[in-house]
C-alpha cells in the first residue's frame, strides 16, 4: 500500500477518535477538515516524491540507507507522534506533536534552498504545503480553543557546509518527513483497531 | 482697437511677465474634482500690486474652454481690488479648463487657468468571484466594476486571514493587496501569500477622488475556489489475457489522467460524448476518480461501430461533498470508435419462385428480406448470405448469394423446399433465418380495399374470410400498375399481426401514379392466395376531353358524337360526360351523360339555328372542357324531303300516264302497235279476219308497262332502315352501337332470264327479292288487285319472244269502218296508216281461241284477270 493511503487510512481511523473525546460545544471541528488534512497529505507526498526522484536521477542520491553516516554526521531529529499512539489518545496532544513536527520540517526544508535551481521550485512549493498543513493545524487548534498561547519554535536546524551535504540532508528529511506521516498513520491505525 | 492701444497693452503685459503673471492673478475654486452635473465656484483675482494690470484693465471675463460664460454667473468685487467670482451652476463637463480672463481693448486676455474635472464616486463592483489556479500558484480574483466613474479609479483587492469558526468575522492578519492595472478587472494574489486551506476574508475596493466602494466580501477556503487542469482523456489499451478485457460491442473503454498539477485532490469527473453528424452532447455524469490519479470507465450503449468524439472535466469533490471547487475546462477532444457486434437482427422475408420453362426440374427463386431490428441500436450489416438447406455435410456449402442488396435470384431444384438467410459485418453472421416456400394453400382474404390518407401514402384495408384462422401476418405488395404477374418488385411489407386489417404503405409511393396492392396471407404452414386491388394515392383532372363531331342535324335535334382518349396515368377514369350547348341568345342548355356515352342526341333546337357545342369530361378530381362545335340547324329534314320527292314523283307520273292515255287514245295506229289483235287462226278465215275488239283485249297498264320493261341486268333498291326511337338522355354502348346508319344498299345481282344455279330450280324462278322492312313494305305495299310475278305459281311460257308468230299477225289487220272500239283500249283508228295490212281478230269470245283454253284449264283467276 503506498503511502498516501497509509496516511488516508489513518486519518479516517483517527477520525472516530477525533469526534469521540469530549469536547465543549465551542470545540466543534468542521467537516471539511479530514478531507483537507487527507489532501494536504497527498499533497506534500507527491512534492516529496518529485523531489526524490529529481535527486536520483540528477545526483544518484536514491536511497536514504545510503546515507546513515552522514546523516549522524548531520544530526538531523526525527519530530515523534507517540501522543497519537497510546490507549488515552490525546487529541490536544496529538494535534501539537502534529503541528510541532510539520512545523519543524518546514524548517528543515527551508534550510534545504539554493540546492538546486532544478528542485528550487518544488522545494519551494513543499515548503508551502508544509506550512499550509500546519498553519491548518493550527487553525484548528485555535478553532477548538486548544492552540497554545505561544506557537511552539522549530527548535535547532541543522546547518549544511556543503551542496552534498544539502543533497543528501535533503534525501534524509523526505525521508523522515515520509516516515513521520507512515508512522503517525501506523499508530493511529492500531490505535482504532484496539 | 488702435494700434496705439495694442502697443500699451504690449508693453503693460512685457512689463507684467518680466515681473511674473502669476503673482498678480490668483484662483482658487471651491472643489477641482466634482460630481458630474453639480455646481462649482472659482474666483479670479488680480493683486493690488500689479498696479499696471488694473490701469488697463477694465473687466474681468471667464471662459470655460472656448466657451465665454455668461456675465450673470459672475460679479466683480466691490472692495476696490480688481477681481470676479463664478459660480457654474452644474459641470457637464468632465474635463475642463477654466480661464480668468482679462478684457483689454475689448479681447480678452488669459491671465489665469485651472483644470476642472467631474466624474462619478464608484460603484461596488459586482460579480465579484474568485480562482483558485494550482498551475500558476495564484489566486485569481475577478470582477465587474460598474458604470465609468470618468475619473482614475484604483480596484484594490484586500484580503485578510480569518478564523474559520465565525465565517470570517474576526480578522487575523492582513495578505498582500493587489492592486489592478488600469482597465483589468481581476487581480492575483501568489499562492505564496495564500493559506490554502484557511478561510480568507477577500474583496475588491474601488477608489477614486469622489469616494470609494466594496464589492461584497468572500469568506473560503482558497483551495475551495480551485479550477483545476482538464484531465488527459485517452483510450484504455486492451490487456490481453485470458481475463482480456476488450471492450465490448458498443462500448468504449476510457481511462484518464489528473493533471500533474491536481493529482493530489480528489475529483469527480463528468463525460461528455457526441453522437456522429450532431451538435449536441450526450453527457455522462458523475464519474468519480477518488485519491488515485488515474480512473477508468467503460462507456456503454453505443452504436456499433461509430465513430464518438469525446471529452471530460473534473471538479475537486470530496465524498461527503465538503470540498468545492470550479469546473475545470473540457480537455482536448478524444475520437474513438466503438467495437462492432454481430448482427443481431430479424429478417421479414418474402419469396417468388418459377419453375423454368427450359428446365422443369430448376426453380428461378426471387428471394426478398427486410432487416427488422429488434433493439434500438441497429447493428451494421455488411452483407447477406443465402444458404441452400440443409446444409451440406461438410457444411462448405457455398452461398447461393452472397450481396449488399435487399434481395436476391437463384435457382434451386424443384424438390428444394427451403434456404437459410443470414446477415453479417465484421463481428460475424446474424442467427439464421429459414425461409421455407410455403404452397399457396391457405384460405384468401375476403376482400381489399384502400384509401388514400395523403398524396405519399396508402392505407391498404382487408378482411378475413368468416371462419378461417387468422394468419400469422400478411405481406404486402405494391408496384406501379400496369404490372405482369411477377413484376412487382421491390415494394413489399410485411405486417407480422395476423389480427390486424391494414397497414399503411408509406414507401415510395407518389402521386398520380395507379399502384397494384397485392396482398397475401400467411398461415402456419402455408400462405393464402394472394389478391390484388388497384389504388391511386392521389389523382388528376383530365388534361384534355373528347373531340365533339357533328354525325347527323334534323330541324330540331342533332346528334353529336366522339371518341374518348385513351387512358392517361394518374388520372383516375372518366365518370361522367356533360354536353352544353348555347343558342345565340347565349341560352344555355347542358346535358350529363355517363362515362360509357359515345354520342348524345340534342333535342329541342330551333330550325335553321346556329349553336355553340362543347363537352365537358369530368373524374373524381376535376372536369375539362373540349373545343367548341358549331353547327347550324336545318329547314327539312332528310324524310321531309323524300316524301316531297315521293310526292313530286307520283305526280309526274300520273301526270304523265294522263298524257300518255291521252295521247294514245287520239293515235289508233299507237295503240294497235302496243296493242295488236291476234287473229285466231282455228275459227278464222281470210274472209273473217275482221278486226275487232274483244272484251278480253283490255289491257291494264300494269301489263303494259311489263311488256315494255326491258330486259333488267340488275335491280337495286335503295332502301332506309328503319327508323329508331332516338335514344335517351342515358344511353349504354349496345344502344350507341344499333344506331341506324345513313343508308344501307342491298344489290340482288343476276340475269332473271337466265335459269337458277340453284338445283331446285323446278320450283317458281324469282326475278327479284326484296328485302327490307315491314315500314317499307307498309309504305310500299303494292295495290290488292295488283299479280305479281313472284307470287303466283304458274309455270312461265318457255318461249317469250316479243316478236308475234304468223297468226298474231290478224291483229295488224285493220278495223272495219264503224266498228266501235272501246275507248279505253286507246288505240284511235284513223291515226295508224299500217292498219291496212294488219287482219282484223276473229269475232267470238276469247275462250275459243285454244292456247287461251289450255291457260283457263290450268288457272281460270289467272285467266279472269286479264
Amino acid at each position: 500500500m503506498k503511502l498516501p493511503n497509509l496516511l488516508l487510512f489513518w486519518l479516517s481511523a483517527l477520525w472516530p477518535q477525533l469526534l469521540a473525546i469530549p469536547l465543549s460545544s465551542s470545540n466543534y471541528l468542521p467537516q471539511s477538515f479530514l478531507p483537507q488534512i487527507q489532501e494536504q497529505v497527498r499533497k506534500i507526498q507527491n512534492d516529496i516524491e518529485e523531489l526524490q526522484q529529481r535527486l536520483c536521477a540528477d545526483y544518484s542520491l536514491c536511497h536514504p540507507e545510503e546515507l546513515i553516516l552522514v546523516g549522524q554526521y548531520l544530526g538531523i531529529p526525527k519530530p515523534l507522534l507517540k501522543n497519537c499512539y497510546s490507549q488515552d489518545l490525546s487529541l490536544v496532544a496529538c494535534l501539537n506533536q502534529l503541528h510541532y513536527g510539520l512545523q519543524f520540517y518546514q524548517g528543515l526544508v527551508k534550510a534545504l534552498e539554493g540546492i538546486s535551481p532544478e528542485l528550487a521550485p518544488t522545494l519551494n512549493i513543499l515548503q508551502l504545503d508544509v506550512g499550509d498543513f500546519a498553519a491548518n493545524i493550527w487553525q484548528q487548534m485555535e478553532d477548538l480553543q486548544v492552540a497554545p498561547e505561544i506557537m511552539p519554535t522549530q527548535g535547532t536546524l541543522p546547518t549544511f557546509s556543503s551542496s552534498f551535504q544539502r543533497r543528501a540532508g535533503a534525501v534524509l528529511i523526505f525521508d523522515y518527513m515520509q516516515g513521520f506521516l507512515d508512522m503517525a498513520y501506523r499508530d493511529l491505525r492500531h490505535l482504532s483497531q484496539s | 482697437m488702435r494700434p496705439g492701444a495694442w502697443n500699451l497693452l504690449g508693453t503693460v503685459l512685457l512689463f507684467q511677465f518680466c515681473k511674473g503673471l502669476q503673482d498678480c492673478v490668483d484662483i482658487h475654486l471651491s472643489a477641482s474634482v466634482i460630481h458630474l452635473g453639480a455646481p462649482i465656484s472659482a474666483s479670479c483675482t488680480i493683486n493690488t500690486n500689479c498696479s499696471s494690470l488694473t490701469a488697463i484693465a477694465t473687466k474681468i471675463v471667464w471662459k470655460l474652454d472656448w466657451e465665454k460664460l455668461p456675465e450673470h454667473w459672475q460679479h466683480q468685487r466691490e472692495d476696490g481690488t480688481l477681481g470676479s467670482n463664478i459660480t457654474l451652476p452644474h459641470l457637464n463637463h468632465t474635463h475642463a479648463m477654466l480661464s480668468c480672463c482679462l478684457l483689454l481693448a475689448g479681447t480678452p486676455q488669459i491671465i489665469g487657468q485651472a483644470e476642472l474635472q467631474a466624474g462619478y464616486p464608484p460603484q461596488s463592483p459586482s460579480n465579484f468571484s474568485c480562482i483558485m489556479n494550482l498551475t500558476a500558484q495564484e489566486l485569481t480574483c475577478q470582477w465587474k466594476p460598474g458604470r465609468s466613474t470618468y475619473l482614475p479609479t484604483k480596484f484594490i483587492l484586500k484580503s485578510y486571514n480569518s478564523t474559520s469558526k465565525d465565517n470570517c468575522q474576526s480578522r487575523k492578519k492582513p495578505i498582500q493587496h493587489c492592486v489592478s492595472e488600469d482597465g483589468k478587472n481581476q487581480c492575483s494574489i501568489p499562492r505564496s501569500q495564500l493559506p490554502l486551506y484557511q478561510k480568507i476574508d477577500i474583496w475588491v475596493k474601488a477608489e477614486n477622488m469622489l469616494g470609494e466602494a466594496e464589492s461584497p466580501h468572500l469568506c473560503i477556503y482558497p483551495m475551495d475556489v480551485v479550477k483545476l487542469e482538464p484531465p488527459i482523456l485517452q483510450a484504455a489499451e486492451a490487456r490481453l489475457g485470458p481475463d482480456s478485457s476488450f471492450p465490448q460491442p458498443g462500448c468504449l473503454k476510457l481511462k484518464w489522467e489528473k493533471a500533474k498539477s491536481s493529482k493530489h485532490v480528489e475529483q469527480m469527473c463528468e463525460l461528455q460524448y457526441q453522437h456522429p453528424g450532431e451538435l449536441s452532447w450526450v453527457l455522462v455524469p458523475f464519474l468519480n476518480s477518488g485519491p488515485q490519479h488515474a480512473g477508468e470507465y467503460d462507456l456503454c450503449g453505443l452504436l456499433f461501430a461509430t465513430r464518438y468524439v469525446l471529452q471530460m472535466r473534473c471538479v475537486r469533490s470530496s465524498l461527503g461533498g465538503q470540498l468545492g471547487g470550479h469546473w475545470s475546462d473540457w480537455s482536448s477532444s478524444l475520437e474513438l470508435t466503438t467495437r462492432e457486434r454481430r448482427p443481431i437482427v430479424r429478417l421479414d422475408v418474402w419469396w417468388r419462385r418459377r419453375v423454368r420453362k427450359l428446365d422443369p426440374t430448376m426453380m428461378d427463386i426471387q428471394l426478398f428480406w427486410k432487416p427488422m431490428p429488434t433493439e434500438e441500436n441497429s447493428d451494421r450489416i455488411q452483407g447477406y448470405l443465402v444458404f441452400p438447406s440443409p446444409p451440406r455435410q461438410d457444411r462448405e456449402s457455398p452461398p447461393l448469394c452472397n450481396t449488399t442488396q435487399l434481395s436476391c435470384a437463384f435457382q434451386l431444384p424443384e424438390r428444394a423446399q427451403e434456404v437459410i438467410l443470414t446477415a453479417y459485418n465484421t463481428a460475424g453472421e446474424s442467427p439464421s433465418t429459414t425461409v421455407i416456400f410455403w404452397e399457396c394453400q391457405g384460405a384468401s382474404l375476403s376482400s381489399i380495399h384502400t384509401s388514400a390518407p395523403d398524396a405519399h401514402s396508402l392505407w391498404v384495408g382487408w378482411e378475413h374470410p368468416l371462419g378461417q384462422p387468422l394468419p400469422r401476418a400478411y405481406v404486402i405488395e405494391w408496384c406501379l400498375a400496369p404490372a405482369q404477374e411477377g413484376d412487382c418488385n421491390g415494394n413489399w411489407k410485411m405486417e407480422s399481426n395476423g389480427s390486424s386489417t391494414g397497414t399503411l404503405l408509406d414507401e415510395n409511393i407518389v402521386p398520380f401514379q395507379l399502384y397494384k396492392i397485392t396482398v397475401s396471407p400467411l398461415y402456419h404452414g402455408t400462405r393464402g392466395r394472394p389478391q390484388h386491388v388497384y389504388a391511386y394515392s392521389q389523382e388528376k383532372a383530365p388534361s384534355h376531353a373528347p373531340k365533339l363531331k357533328l354525325k347527323h342535324i334534323g330541324r330540331t335535334w342533332a346528334e353529336l358524337q366522339w371518341e374518348p382518349g385513351a387512358p392517361e396515368l394518374g388520372k383516375s377514369p372518366i365518370t361522367q360526360y356533360t354536353v352544353f350547348w348555347t343558342n345565340t341568345q347565349d341560352e344555355g342548355f347542358s346535358i350529363i351523360l355517363n362515362a360509357s356515352s359515345r354520342s348524345c342526341i340534342l333535342r329541342g333546337l330551333a330550325p335553321t339555328s346556329m349553336y355553340h357545342v362543347h363537352l365537358m369530361a369530368s373524374n373524381q378530381v376535376g372536369s375539362i372542357n373540349s373545343t367548341d362545335l358549331t353547327v347550324m340547324t336545318i329547314a327539312l329534314e332528310e324524310k321531309d324531303i323524300n316524301v316531297l320527292l315521293i310526292l313530286i314523283g307520283l305526280f309526274s307520273v300520273m301526270f304523265f300516264c294522263i298524257i300518255t292515255l291521252i295521247f294514245l287514245h287520239k293515235n289508233h295506229k299507237m295503240k294497235n302497235q302496243f296493242w295488236p289483235n291476234v287473229p285466231d287462226p282455228a275459227h278464222s278465215s281470210l274472209g273473217q279476219w275482221t278486226p275487232t275488239i274483244l272484251p278480253g283485249e283490255t289491257i291494264h297498264l300494269s301489263s303494259l308497262r311489263d311488256l315494255a320493261m326491258p330486259p333488267v341486268s340488275k335491280i337495286i333498291v335503295l332502301k332506309e332502315e328503319e327508323k329508331k326511337s332516338p335514344p335517351q338522355t342515358m344511353e349504354t354502348d349496345e344502344e350507341s352501337k344499333n344506331l341506324p346508319h345513313l343508308v344501307q344498299a342491298y344489290i340482288l345481282q343476276g340475269d332473271p332470264f337466265l335459269p337458277e344455279p340453284h338445283p331446285s330450280s323446278s320450283g317458281p324462278i324469282q326475278y327479284g327479292k326484296v328485302m327490307g322492312n315491314q315500314g317499307y313494305q307498309r309504305q310500299h305495299r303494292p295495290p290488292s288487285g295488283l299479280y305479281l310475278r313472284t307470287d303466283s305459281t304458274q309455270p312461265l311460257l318457255v318461249d317469250l319472244t316479243p316478236s308475234p308468230k304468223p297468226y298474231e299477225n290478224m291483229w295488224f289487220q285493220r278495223s272495219p269502218p264503224g266498228s266501235k272500239v272501246p275507248s279505253f283500249q286507246g288505240f284511235p283508228e284513223e291515226d295508224s296508216d299500217d292498219s291496212a295490212f294488219l287482219p282484223h281478230c276473229p269475232q267470238g269470245p276469247l275462250p275459243d281461241f285454244p292456247l287461251l283454253q289450255g291457260l283457263r284449264i290450268e288457272g281460270i283467276e289467272g285467266l279472269g284477270s286479264i
